[in-house]
């Protein structure tokens, strides 16, 4: 037996806490149920509507939208903490119906249980103005066009007064002051008053979007953050919205397929150019019968149209608008709406990914050397002159290659048609322009298109080692092989665990072989860097064919990266123009399938420009 | 070599087709591309009434003894070899004067004069001759040509793994054997030797030396010698040439599994038909579907072949005779026409099992080819 030595002091102070413990745990008990007040119902409800100053915003942009206003003015102070102003001209609200109004599940967009399935309006649950009701001080003036003057009515954190008469223009305007002021908590969860302006400027934005013929303007505390005056089209009203710089750089989608049981789904909007690509998804949106949402699958779709045209981790810039009928989709998901549930997912992806894929692949999407990018000029202007006298000299490209070892090398390919510079790039004029070519991006292109049209053709043809080349691999690595093993034998190749810790290669498509790809060179890189694609068709059990697809993308690529030829390889006059011929066969030559650009253009007027010929 | 002031004296009269020859070949062995000035260079060796050309690219080391030449004083010199090569070759005098002169050397013909400058003659690596070294065997030099014609082309040149970039080369007693492979095709070539040694002899060639060696043994009447060190193989032609290389380290793959065991049909055909044949129907492949089908039947076999984008072919090859089961299988055709190029042999015979299987392609008693099948699409 041991005796536990203990100080008495502290003992005391923990059998004090386990008394007061207790007694918590009886007054607990003591609390009877009942039913909570319709105010506290409302509170509790609006946490969920009505999260920040935005979201306020946000349901009453959709109000007013719904009530078919043309001009909606927001006018917001601190952040809308001390407030919100949205001034309609839409239908208005009768003055009978105004105490309706601003109760809980009181709307005028469903009827019953079986509007749901065709909810065509943006808000339809009736708990807006209820909800907003309940945190703040809320007041609403509205006047039909019908009516003679206007009518308001008030609610203080739940407490309805009126309806009163009151003055007002036709249309509505909602004030809300003082949110959350009955709940500090919420209150203090709040960002600062800039934060939640411009969190208030993009619900706005948002709403704007698919809306050219509604202006929109936001000012606070009479400062102008954003105007979007009525706009001609949808086109139009993007580039108002997200930056004249867009213009010259934005592709048209449109795109339609029938759902399971005939229904037509479409998909219209616009696509930047991959160089317009950015870091941040902000730019990606996506709209459900004129309802922005979040939707990963569909943001997924668009990201795998821009496979292999933007760097792995940007952002393409996108607003495309898909319209389906509200039978296929149920908005009714969560009350802020902008997460959806589409009944033939499958059927929207497929829908967004050839939309997105077709306005890239119709489109000349080189990039152009513009005068905004000055940092190509201002590395010239230090840079030593370019040898070209030397290079130009040169009778044959094996010569000059042989002839200078230095950094820099031209080899004058076909007579001042077309050089090679530094065995890398590929330089010539065509239609106005100095066109540099990457030669090695272009030709893994080029490469991974006829792979990939031979693949949709048909298994790869494979050949079988002699002795099958067994090397080493992790765990991991053995997993990712065994998920992708069905994919691998479409492309010709047969990798199999060789022991726990080896992988052994039993054949190689011949189309590698041919063009001289090391083998076990080629499976060492694929087992290595097989760590997306891969990784992800084995975590999910039943891959999506939209995985497999990416998989298969990347695997080719790789095929396509290790046969083409490399910086430093030196072309002859005819393989040159041979793949120069092939640039225009190919769909989305402008980017090798990582997403580097394979050509530049430089127009012959920033040339000029450059020059001060102009 | 003493390096003393004689070294700056060298001075030669030589046959000028001689000296183009020796050049030529010199080349052959020279680095293409280095940093290092002196392995583009030949070195020049005048002594003892002849005139020695020694070349390396530090893997492959070669050295040339020309015996028509007048040695009027002994010397050295180390020169550019294709500027050499290109002043000899451009030349049209029947006999050249070599002469050093300080850093250059003055090359001289009838009417034509040519200073070229060249390089400090302590920076040239130097070139093994196998002098100490005991003969391992003797091989007779056609023999040898032959073999390594057999055999060189089914390297695998790019391959990261480097034991069959070479040939590996193996003597059994007075058996000589010379195995290649690229991992789909393998050549196995045999010939007899004599061997004053006792105990086997393997060693990895790197194919480099072996074009430089195939080269060297135009005379069929040339006796090759070989030895070697620890890290090197040393091939002595004649009296007048001596090639040394670095041998490959790392394992040859088992080229005794490959070799099928249990082939049960076998087909007879001959060489030039097959050929035809096979250039016909591979006209109708591509890079992305190399495959041309082979299919046997009593007496004929069938090639055919298919292109998405192209179209198909359809050749029929006489057999001379056939054994066994049809079968039908796939080739890559480049890899039968390349034996079919270089066995010289009008008969061949092709062993197989089933389309899984290797097969295997005899010339005679000293040729095997091993070939995979490819699974076409």
């Amino acid at each position: 037996m041991t005796t536990v030595p203990f100080e008495t002091g502290s003992m005391c102070v923990l059998l004090g806490k386990v008394a007061r413990w207790h007694r918590d745990l009886r007054r607990l008990h003591q609390m009877p149920i009942q039913l909570l007040s319709s105010q506290v119902i409302d509170q509790i409800a609006a946490g969920e509507v009505v999260e920040r100053p935005a979201s306020a915003v946000k349901e009453l942009v959709e109000n007013a939208i719904d009530a078919g206003a043309t001009r909606l003015v927001i006018e917001i102070e601190e952040g809308g903490r001390d407030l919100l102003r949205i001034q309609d001209d839409g239908h208005g609200i009768p003055h009978e119906e105004l105490a309706l109004a601003v109760t809980a599940h009181a709307t005028s967009k469903i009827g019953g249980i079986a509007d749901l399935e065709r909810v065509s309006t943006l808000g339809f649950r009736g708990e807006a103005l209820a909800a907003i009701g309940s945190v703040s001080r809320l007041s609403l003036t509205s006047k039909p066009a019908s009516q003679s003057s206007a009518g308001r009515i008030e609610v203080n954190s739940g407490l309805i007064a009126g309806p009163m008469p009151a003055a007002g223009k036709c249309g509505t305007c909602v004030e809300v002051r003082n949110l959350f002021g009955s709940i500090p908590a919420r209150r203090k969860f709040l960002k600062s008053a800039g934060a939640e302006a411009a969190r208030i400027v993009e619900v706005v934005l948002a709403a704007a979007l698919p809306r050219p013929e509604v202006s929109f303007e936001v000012t606070s505390g009479g400062r102008t953050l954003l105007r979007l005056n009525r706009a001609a089209g949808l086109r139009a009203r993007t580039i108002d919205a997200l930056g004249d710089e867009l213009d010259p750089h934005l592709l048209t989608v449109s795109g339609v397929a029938v759902g399971d049981s005939g229904e037509s789904v479409s998909v219209d909007g616009f696509v930047g150019t991959p160089d317009t690509a950015r870091g941040s998804s902000k730019w990606l949106r996506i709209y459900m019968n004129g309802r922005p949402i979040i939707d990963r699958s569909l943001q997924h779709a668009v990201r795998e149209g821009f496979r292999g045209l933007i760097e792995p981790g940007a952002f393409p810039v996108a607003v495309l608008f898909v319209a389906c009928p509200p039978s296929l989709v149920d908005v009714n998901v969560h009350p802020a709406k902008t997460e959806v549930r589409f009944r033939q997912p499958s059927l929207m992806h497929r829908l967004v990914h050839a939309a997105v894929r077709d306005a890239l692949a119709v489109s000349d999407i080189v990039p152009v050397l513009s005068p905004r990018q000055m940092t190509w000029g201002g590395v010239n202007a230090t840079a030593a002159p370019l040898p070209f006298a030397a290079s130009v000299l040169a009778n044959s490209p094996a010569e000059a290659a042989a002839s200078t070892t230095d950094s820099l090398s031209l080899s004058a390919i076909a007579a001042g048609r077309l050089l090679q510079v530094n065995r890398t790039w590929l330089v010539f004029e065509e239609a106005g322009a100095l066109v540099v070519v990457d030669q090695h991006a272009l030709h893994e292109r080029v490469l991974f298109e006829e792979f990939l049209a031979r693949v949709q053709q048909g298994d790869l043809e494979s050949q079988p080692l002699l002795v099958p080349q067994i090397f080493a691999a992790d765990a991991a690595a053995i997993e990712r092989v065994e998920a992708m093993g069905a994919l691998l034998l479409r492309l010709g190749i047969d990798l199999r665990q060789a022991s726990p810790r080896s992988l052994a290669l039993h054949a190689v498509p011949t189309l590698l072989a041919s063009r001289g790809v090391d083998a076990l060179d080629f499976a060492k890189s694929l087992v290595e860097n097989e760590s997306s694609a891969g990784a992800r068709l084995g975590d999910s059990a039943s891959a999506t064919g939209s995985e497999v697809e990416a998989a298969l993308a990347e695997v080719l690529d790789m095929m396509a990266c290790k046969a083409a030829v490399k910086a430093g390889d030196t072309l002859t006059a005819s393989e040159a123009s041979a793949l120069l011929a092939r640039r225009v066969d190919v769909e989305r030559s402008s980017r090798c399938p990582h997403g580097r650009p394979t050509s530049m253009r430089i127009p012959l007027v920033e040339l000029e420009r450059r020059f001060g010929r102009r | 070599m003493p390096a003393t002031t004689t070294t700056d004296t060298l001075k030669i009269v030589c046959d000028r087709a001689t000296l183009v020859e020796a050049l030529s070949m010199a080349g052959g062995v020279v680095a293409t591309r280095s940093p290092a000035p002196a392995l583009l260079c030949v070195r020049l060796v005048a002594k003892d009434g002849a005139l020695s050309i020694q070349a390396t690219d530090t893997e492959v080391g070669l050295s040339l003894t020309l015996a028509s030449v007048e040695v009027s004083r002994d010397g050295e010199a180390l020169i550019p070899a294709d500027k050499l090569s290109q002043i000899a070759h451009a030349c049209d005098d029947s006999t050249l004067t070599l002469e050093v002169e300080r850093n250059a050397l003055l090359v001289k013909g009838a009417h034509s004069k040519f200073k070229v400058f060249g390089y400090d003659i302590k920076l040239f690596p130097g070139v093994k001759d196998g002098a100490n070294l005991a003969t391992e065997f003797e091989v007779s030099g056609s023999v040898l040509r032959r073999m390594i014609a057999r055999t060189v082309f089914a390297t695998s040149p790019d391959s990261s793994r480097y034991a069959i970039n070479g040939v590996l080369l193996e003597r059994k007693a007075r058996r000589l054997k010379m195995v290649a492979t690229d991992g789909k095709r393998l050549a196995l070539a045999s010939g007899d030797c004599s061997s004053p040694a006792d105990g086997d002899f393997s060693c990895i060639v790197p194919t480099k030396a072996l074009k430089v060696l195939s080269r060297l043994l135009d005379d069929p009447e040339a006796t090759v010698q070989v030895m070697r060190d620890k890290t090197r193989a040393i091939f002595a032609v004649g009296d007048g040439a001596v090639l040394s290389t670095s041998v490959v380290e790392g394992p040859f793959p088992p080229y005794q599994d490959v070799i099928p065991k249990d082939p049960d049909k076998a087909a007879v055909f001959e060489s030039a038909e097959l050929a035809a044949g096979v250039k016909r129907a591979a006209l109708l492949t591509n890079e992305e579907s190399k495959g041309v089908r082979f299919s046997f039947s009593e007496s004929t076999l069938k090639l055919t072949s298919r292109s998405a984008e192209m179209g198909e072919a359809e050749i029929e090859v006489p057999l001379v005779s056939y054994k066994g089961e049809p079968i039908e299988l796939g080739f890559n055709p480049g890899y039968i026409s390349d034996v079919l190029r270089i066995a010289e042999s009008t008969e061949m015979t092709i062993e197989m099992r089933s389309p899984g299987k290797p097969a295997l392609i005899r010339v005679g008693n000293d040729f095997q080819y091993v070939v995979m099948p490819i699974n076409t699409a």
